[in-house]
């Protein structure tokens, strides 16, 4: 009877996510008749930061490698799509794919220390590679574009031109859609459970026949691969590509996004993205709403939030939203079930072991690398 | 200036902006070694203390000395409540929250820096001697800078004195070799981390005010990317090295000012990179650090 219950409600959750999707893709291709066509650029906005923050979510979330370069990757796309442009005339279809690319090979540079390092060397190696790109692009820019930023033309794909940020809105929902299905995928897939294996217990993995570093190295790979991609999607969307479009400060935003989220889980990436990208409007009209001295004074309360949310949210709520969600469901779940029956106490508890956390521990825990170092 | 002398005097350039990487690069070996943490907060760390002397010389009004006591007691309550409110809570969580903790308190450190003295540089009179010996055919050597050079010396001294000799010290190395051991033995680990805390702190504040001074009191915010030329100090040296931080500082100290002198103005972040991955790849312990061998 209890299996009964638990696949008549698997199917039907099944079910009931397909609709939520389906309602989901109707509403999002509608919604730019709802809106504004100037309140579009945030939709869109939204859409690239949802690209950027699910790759940063394969990376760190799923094979738990710590990366503080995600600007740099997407920076890396821009500034290829720019540099092709220049050079070979090349349009956007043939800028995403050098984009990809281009970030993939780097990631995997990237990635080569991250076979021998973990935690805070690799972080360091990562953001060493932030610097030296933000020095290259500044640099690339006071030597081809006097100093200036880079502009380029319409992005066209065969004979349809990306003109108004409506067409744009269509193009994102339809890439970030099958970019998150491929995400989705892989990290269900082989190498997804290859990432979540070596990330939990990297040493019984390898005992497990799981080859750690190509599987690492494909993290990287893949995962800039798409960071590429939205950089060559930002650059045609802004028709402006400009070193400070891609520094230690984006960094920290695309990291605060997986971490309001939720590290491990796709789902929250996509909502962490959304909060992040919002959170400079809600603040300024908040700071409106306090008259025109506080106005002013935006842009500190707003990079302050940045900091602010990350701190809270590791302290307080380190698996992010969608950990809280889960929690909650559980609790739901626990009351619903009636009390006393032992057999769903068990699988309640096999669900969520007292105390567990949803991100498994990435990699050690604090307290063992005190007692390490 | 003949060619030895221009290079000689870009090493003695180096060595000094490198004693200050030194001391930087000291903050972050102290917690690392203790804690096990690496605080990307010690270069935001290092411009609040050069903006606090700020507050207490110029628009307060103290007098130089009282005003640096001051910026060093604030900084170190500063470090402390760091531990308290961002650190300590994170016990028993992944060292990638640690990791990204400490850029989120980095961010929090800039942004209230910005709130309370707005992004335009600043300069308070530090009525110091600019007085100034000549060598080599015409480097100016200033007083200052000598003085800089083996203040930072003997505070290296120092630290490495209490980490050796006194009760605190041995309680430090002892809790940084076994939390656990340690804590059993009675000795009472938030109080020791504190203290840590409360110390490199302190070496940031060191820091913040040397180079306040030695730039004739201009403070900017431009500071904190200090932080990023201490990392390869501190890998240099080896990140469990006190000792190994002050090679590694005049090291990073020198290979920036040859870089900026032969590539222009923006190089030293480039140079520091670079320094990074080199070190990284070929031997990330450094030169002094010890080597872990893990047990499987």
């Amino acid at each position: 009877m209890k299996i009964n219950i638990a696949s008549g409600g698997r199917q039907s959750r099944i079910a009931l996510i397909l609709l939520g999707l389906v309602v989901l893709v109707l509403v999002l291709s509608f919604l730019p008749w709802l809106i504004p066509e100037y309140q579009l650029t945030r939709l869109n906005d939204i859409w690239i930061a949802i690209l950027v923050a699910g790759s940063l979510c394969l990376l760190t979330g799923k094979a738990g490698q710590v990366s503080l370069g995600s600007a740099a990757f997407v920076g890396l796309g821009a500034y290829t799509a720019v540099f092709i442009n220049l050079e070979f005339q090349a349009g956007f279809l043939v800028a995403l794919v050098a984009g990809a690319a281009v970030s993939a090979i780097a990631g995997l540079l990237v990635g080569i220390p991250s076979l021998r390092f973990r935690g805070f060397y690799l972080a360091l190696t990562t953001l060493a590679f932030q610097f030296a790109l933000t020095f290259i692009g500044t640099d690339y820019q006071e030597h081809v574009a006097a100093g200036g930023s880079f502009s380029l033309g319409t992005a066209q794909i065969f004979s349809l031109q990306l003109l108004t940020e409506k067409s744009w809105y269509f193009f994102l929902e339809i890439a970030v859609a099958v970019s998150l299905f491929i995400m989705w995928n892989l990290s269900r897939s082989k190498m997804g459970r290859a990432w979540i294996s070596i990330r939990d217990h990297e040493i019984p993995s390898g005992v497990l026949g799981i080859h750690a570093s190509r599987y690492k190295l494909a993290a990287f790979v893949i995962s800039s691969a798409f960071a590429g991609m939205a950089g060559v999607i930002t650059a045609y969307n802004l028709g402006v590509v400009d070193y400070s479009q891609f520094t230690i400060d984006v960094t920290v935003t695309y990291v605060a996004m997986i971490i309001i989220g939720g590290i491990d889980s796709l789902v929250g990436a996509v909502i962490g993205a959304i909060i992040v990208t919002e959170l400079p409007y809600f603040l300024q009209s908040l700071g409106s709403s306090f008259g025109s001295s506080a106005g002013t004074k935006v842009f500190d309360l707003e990079t302050l939030a940045y900091g602010l949310i990350i701190v809270v949210f590791l302290i307080f709520a380190p698996t992010g939203l969608v950990g809280i969600a889960k929690q909650l469901a559980a609790r739901v779940r626990r009351r619903v079930v009636r009390p006393g029956n032992a057999s769903t106490e068990t699988a309640s508890l096999k669900r969520d072991p007292p105390g567990a956390d949803p991100t498994g521990g990435a990699s050690e825990t604090y307290v063992e690398q005190v007692a390490s170092g | 200036v003949s060619r030895l002398d221009y290079w000689v005097g870009l090493i003695i350039d180096g060595t000094i902006t490198g004693c200050i990487f030194a001391i930087i690069a000291m903050g972050f070996v102290i917690i690392y070694r203790a804690t096990g943490v690496f605080n990307f907060a010690q270069g935001q760390l290092v411009m609040v203390g050069a903006y606090l002397l700020y507050q207490c010389s110029g628009p307060w009004g103290l007098s130089m000395p009282i005003s640096i006591v001051l910026t060093l007691v604030i900084m170190s309550i500063i470090g402390v409540a760091t531990y308290l409110l961002a650190l300590r809570p994170l016990i028993s969580q992944p060292i990638f929250s640690a990791i990204v903790v400490t850029l989120g308190v980095a961010i929090i450190y800039s942004s209230v820096t910005d709130f309370i003295w707005g992004p335009n540089p600043l300069t308070f009179q530090t009525s110091l001697d600019n007085s100034y010996v000549t060598i080599l055919n015409g480097y100016q050597l200033k007083y200052f800078d000598i003085f800089l050079v083996a203040f930072t010396v003997l505070m290296f001294g120092i630290v490495m004195a209490i980490f050796r000799y006194t009760s605190i010290g041995l309680k430090m190395r002892a809790t940084s070799i076994n939390p656990l051991l340690a804590s059993q033995r009675g000795i009472n680990l938030t109080r020791i981390y504190s203290f840590t805390w409360a110390l490199a702190a302190i070496t940031a504040a060191v820091a913040g005010v040397l180079y306040a001074l030695s730039s004739n009191g201009d403070v900017t915010e431009n500071i904190s990317t200090f932080g990023f030329a201490a990392f390869p100090a501190a890998l240099i040296g080896g990140f469990d090295s006190i000792g190994g931080s002050l090679i590694g500082g005049i090291i990073v100290g020198i290979a920036e000012s040859i870089g900026t002198a032969r590539f222009g103005g923006g190089a030293d972040e480039l140079v520091a990179a670079i320094l990074l991955i080199a070190v990284l790849l070929a031997r990330p312990t450094g030169l002094f650090g010890k080597v872990t061998v893990q047990r499987v």
